[in-house]
């Protein structure tokens, strides 16, 4: 780090007084041991004259006297001063006793704004990217955040999280992070009297929470009844709509905690869907004056791959119905962040489905979320929970898991699990809420507005997260 | 499931013909077009149909567009986490 070199050089003006204490740079970057004086607009020449004056300067550059405005740059800095005229600017060479005398002229002449060190600055030279020149920047920072976490999660040690640097939920006694992230913890809505379609595995209707709940149900798997032997539908449906109070007393983790449940089979119990059964059942939820549809669901898409036209037809008729209903699907898990971001998948690449991407409890991005890369739709519309979610799962959990593989067969009753399908049912449940909040008037058109523009901005790109975190009424 | 030789396809109807959804059906019908469902609140028709009938498909009348069915829709769960409490 440079400090400012002491000039030996006698002032060539009335001593001045005693010269404020030296400011030293700020500790993080370089310095030339130079200062950047601002001028005011219309005093440039008031302004350069204190400079003389107060620090005994009388070696001046001037940019307007040269070609173009292009200042020899040798000349420059061999000058005391160098005065960038259309900048109202002037880069002053002064040892620490001019500069007391700078900084008493900054408060005794009103022609001089401001005073600040000179810095260095480094041009950002690009690590090879295959993603092209306009990417590096992000990807440095991703794969910073990357590292940052990764050393937290090694050492116990809380991640330096430069965006967001406050912002860190957990589960507590009462609530999941995702419900205090979100602030369905702080609503007074319950989503009372809103149905709410969540198409997936199906539900297990006995699980203990939903004790009392009105639950509509209707399987479009040929040979499968709606019944949940595969846990990723009772955990939608759990995040959506679960209730206040859980049995047992184990934390909240549904947001439209009085909403009519309305669950459709259109994944097997094997996790395997396709349009005909998704199809039928948007149409079925439909039928049924549902006014949100949560669909957990999707497949990865090509990079410049067109969404479908027959889905977004479907999604536009469903928003233009009256009352009509929004849809809201996962944006896709095929990301492996910071060093691929895939694009959003189908259906949620359509442009009249709200797309939804999965943000962790430091409101950072999922490392597996997928990005709005695709020109034509397959943006990201707002982000949801989608990391560490915990919520109802089938229970018992049925012996014969299906599918099979690590970590299955999962606990009973509830489990934490991650993905963008988390994400997408605190989005359906917020929506009943907002639904609730704005009464008989609120059209599914307006409701997709409510929810965007009431979302919590992060600094993250909208390419990740669209509008920004969900939050509830 | 399509017999051999025919594949499933969606098949979006226009607005102009969405109060007449099963005069669409039969209009397929025509073109060997198999019904399985007529989901009257979109306007989406499905079923299957021999191949080489496919391109056929577009050009009855009140047909917006038709789609191969897709069938690799997944959950979408990532890393599953640690059992809870």
């Amino acid at each position: 780090m440079a400090r400012p070199r002491p000039r030996s050089r006698a002032p060539q003006s009335v001593a001045p007084p005693s010269p404020p204490p030296e400011a030293t740079p700020e500790s993080d970057g370089e310095f030339t041991g130079k200062y950047l004086v601002l001028l005011r607009d219309d005093g440039v020449k008031e302004g350069l004259q204190a400079i003389k004056n107060a620090a005994g300067l009388s070696d001046v550059c001037n940019a307007a006297d040269y070609e173009g405005g292009g200042v020899s740059m040798a000349q420059a800095e061999q000058a005391e001063v160098l005065v960038l005229d259309k900048l109202k600017v002037a880069v002053v060479d002064a040892d620490p006793t001019q500069l007391g005398g700078l900084r008493s002229a900054v408060v005794a002449d009103g022609s001089i704004l401001a005073i600040e060190p000179e810095r260095i600055m480094y041009a950002l030279s690009a690590p090879f990217d295959p993603l092209g020149p306009q990417v590096p920047l992000e990807y440095l920072r991703g794969y910073r955040d990357a590292v940052n976490h990764l050393y937290a999660a090694l050492t116990g040690e809380p991640a330096e999280a430069e965006t967001e640097a406050f912002a860190r939920f957990a589960d507590n006694a009462r609530f999941t992070w995702g419900l205090q992230a979100t602030r369905v913890d702080q609503s007074r809505f319950s989503g009372q009297g809103i149905r709410v379609a969540v198409l997936d595995t199906g539900f297990d209707l006995d699980h203990p929470d939903f004790i009392g709940r009105a639950v509509s149900s209707q399987s479009f798997i040929q040979g499968q009844d709606v019944n949940d032997l595969n846990g990723h539908g009772t955990h939608c449906v759990g995040t959506a709509l679960g209730f206040q109070q859980t049995m047992g007393g184990a934390r909240r983790y549904g947001c439209a905690f009085r909403g009519d449940i309305f669950a459709g089979k259109v994944l097997s119990n094997q996790g395997s869907g396709a349009d005909g059964g998704i199809l039928a059942g948007i149409n079925w939820a439909l039928t049924n004056q549902c006014r949100v549809i949560s669909m957990s669901l999707g497949a990865p898409v090509r990079p410049g791959e067109n969404f479908s036209t027959i889905y977004e037809s479907v999604a536009q008729r469903a928003l233009r119905g009256n009352p009509g209903a929004l849809i809201v699907a996962a944006a896709g898990n095929e990301s492996g962040r910071p060093g691929l971001i895939a694009p959003v998948g189908r259906p949620a690449n359509c442009p009249s489905i709200l797309a939804v991407a999965a943000i962790d409890s430091s409101l950072g991005i999922a490392r597996f979320s997928n990005g709005g890369i695709n020109p034509d739709g397959g943006g990201v519309d707002i982000a949801g929970p989608g990391v560490a979610v915990f919520s109802s799962v089938p229970d018992p959990f049925p012996p014969s898991v299906q599918p099979p593989g690590p970590g299955r067969p999962w606990p009973s009753r509830y489990y934490t699990l991650s993905g963008t399908s988390m994400a997408t049912p605190h989005v359906a449940g917020i929506a009943a809420l907002w639904l609730e909040a704005r009464g008989d008037g609120a059209t599914a058109q307006s409701l997709w507005q409510l929810l965007t523009g009431n979302a919590r901005r992060l600094t993250l790109p909208s390419r990740d997260v669209g509008a920004g975190l969900v939050q509830a009424p | 499931m399509a017999e051999t030789g025919s594949i499933n396809v969606t098949v979006l109807v226009a607005d102009t013909r969405r109060d007449d959804l099963s005069g669409v059906v039969n209009d397929l019908k025509d073109e060997g077009f198999v019904l399985k469902e007529s989901l009257d609140a979109i306007g989406v028709i499905t079923g299957s149909v021999p191949t080489a009938a496919f391109a056929k498909l577009r050009k009855v009348p009140g047909v917006s567009a038709v789609e191969r069915e897709r069938t690799d829709y997944r959950p979408q769960t990532g890393d599953a986490g640690a059992a809870p409490l």
